[in-house]
């Protein structure tokens, strides 16, 4: 069951289109990565998923509703990002009773204990925790609230590596516990890439691709070979990346453009190997001429 | 997938009220301070005197009424509605589960409930002024209307929530749409011009000619405007974290 549907989404500011025909459909109970360079829209397209802007054109429903200034989206979705910020007069053990207040799923006892976990006092305020501290207790809130749609924008800012690890198997965890829909955007694409279940990469406001993890990985190829066999082969097919080298060539390339037998391939001396998904984002979203070592030279 | 959850606007509403009413009560504070201070500063002139001399004869009265009070409530009143939609408070109602909306009826609440406290403040304050003057100053006093009366407490109430409603909507105004966010520039400079050319087109002679309680039913209709209005306002309102 789809949980939101985007069609066609536009968001225009006065001097720029942060969103432009962005079409997706999420299930329910996934983990989603949303990935894309900075200012490719993965903000834009969260706020506008938790209710907080209203797109230009094309329509977008949460839950079956327009989740703008919608109060059954916000009862039901969580956005945790590095903006959220508590009342300054409250302690973090009076915003998680607040949290509870509010919350029907909050999970106070699992609080408590990450919160001693990662040695947080529950009598600091707020605006006294550290950068990578309040991202913590942010993420901890988010976790703990237990809703339908968490999205998180960022959450692992400023935390240490230790941390962060710990917080991936956290919300792998909580996400067995209690099953729901994860939208994590984050620049870490290597370290979360394990608990994810789909990609969602947004370039220049729109999709770019959505799909599983394996799949996505295996949209590009590297091909490795003698740089006359290659430039054969690869005449009439879209390069994202080459490299020549003593009469070698390294080429990424998309691997459905590629209709060749393996044994072709290894007769003509060429190589095969896949890419990271950090390596498919950054190639498919590379754009066209644009190579800082050519940059220097 | 598990049930979502479905709270109602009234159930988010009060939760935002309970939350908000501990967390704004600095703003009470403030105000209770600010009265302390003008009734210290106005303790020995009042908010008006007269004076008559003839011969040996030298009159002078010195009037304690709770005009100078009352302004300041409504001042505070102004200011407080302003801050409560600040990028600080609006940014805090995100947190918990909230919509513009909701915020600006909570919001819209708290100053009623405020404005009523602002009264009793404000009273009290007066009565302790009061009582100093009568125990430190040896001079005879002439007591008109010592009691509070309901006509009199209402139209506190009404002139104090007609500010703080008015600086709810001038603060939503200015976090609002673009075209409202125009139409309020303009007019408040409209104002500002009718106000500068021609001063004596604004007459509320008419008004304040009227009994206290039919005052204050004015008051009250047109807070009961301007806190729709906000409302509606932030119904349209996006999110600006800037």
């Amino acid at each position: 069951m789809n949980i939101i549907k985007c069609e066609e989404l536009a968001k225009n500011y006065a001097n720029h289109n942060a969103l432009h025909n962005l079409t997706c459909a999420i299930e329910s109970e996934k983990i989603i990565g949303i990935i894309g360079r900075n200012g490719a829209g993965k903000s834009t397209f969260l706020n506008i998923l938790a209710g907080y802007i209203k797109p230009t054109s094309g329509s977008c429903s949460v839950f079956n509703k327009n989740p703008f200034n919608n109060i059954f989206t916000a009862a039901n979705t969580i956005l945790i990002d590095d903006r959220l910020s508590f009342s300054d007069y409250l302690t973090l053990e009076e915003i998680l009773t607040m949290g509870a207040d509010f919350y029907p799923n909050w999970q106070g006892e699992l609080a408590y204990r990450l919160l001693d976990y990662v040695g947080l006092p529950l009598t600091s305020k707020h605006q006294q925790l550290s950068k990578g501290q309040m991202a913590t207790f942010n993420l901890i809130y988010g976790l703990v609230s237990r809703c339908a749609l968490t999205i998180l924008d960022e959450p692992m800012n400023g935390m240490d590596e230790a941390i962060r690890t710990d917080f991936y198997r956290a919300i792998l965890k909580e996400y067995i516990a209690f099953p729901r829909t994860f939208l994590i955007a984050s620049h870490h694409l290597a370290e979360m890439e394990s608990i994810l279940e789909e990609i969602l990469l947004i370039d220049d406001g729109s999709v770019l691709a959505h799909a599983p993890v394996e799949d996505f990985k295996q949209q590009l190829i590297v091909l490795n070979g003698p740089s006359d066999v290659l430039a054969t082969l690869l005449a009439d097919k879209v390069i994202y990346a080459q490299k020549d080298m003593a009469g070698m060539t390294l080429a990424v390339v998309e691997a459905s453009s590629l209709v060749i037998s393996e044994d072709l391939l290894r007769t003509n001396g060429i190589t095969k190997s896949p890419l990271t998904s950090s390596d498919v984002c950054m190639y498919l979203t590379r754009k066209k001429g644009r190579d800082i070592d050519a940059f220097f030279d | 997938m598990h049930s979502l959850t479905n709270l109602s606007l009234k159930t988010i509403v009060k939760k935002q009220v309970k939350w908000k009413i501990k967390l704004y009560i600095s703003s009470l504070s403030s105000l209770i301070i600010l009265q302390s201070i003008f009734g210290f500063l106005f303790f020995s002139s009042g908010s008006g005197s007269s004076g008559y001399g003839q011969q040996n004869l030298d009159l002078n009265f010195t009037i304690y009424s709770l005009d100078m009070h009352l302004f300041l409530s409504v001042f505070w009143a102004f200011i407080s509605a302003i801050i409560f939609t600040t990028r600080a408070y609006r940014m805090d109602d995100l947190s918990v589960i909230s919509s513009r909306t909701s915020s600006t009826i909570a919001n819209t609440v708290i100053i009623m409930i405020y404005s009523l406290i602002a009264v009793f403040i404000m009273a009290s304050t007066f009565y302790l002024q009061l009582l100093a003057i009568s125990f430190l100053k040896n001079e005879p006093f002439i007591i008109d209307n010592l009691i509070f009366s309901p006509t009199l407490f209402m139209m506190c109430f009404s002139i104090i929530c007609l500010f703080g409603a008015i600086g709810l909507l001038f603060g939503n105004c200015f976090k609002g749409p673009v075209f409202i966010k125009s139409l309020t520039s303009f007019f408040v400079m409209f104002a500002v011009f009718i106000l500068i050319i021609s001063p004596d087109s604004i007459n509320l002679k008419g008004l304040i000619m009227l009994p206290n309680f039919m005052m204050s039913v004015c008051y009250l209709s047109v807070a009961a405007i301007s806190f729709s209005l906000a409302i509606w306002i932030a119904n349209k309102s996006e999110v600006s974290r800037t």
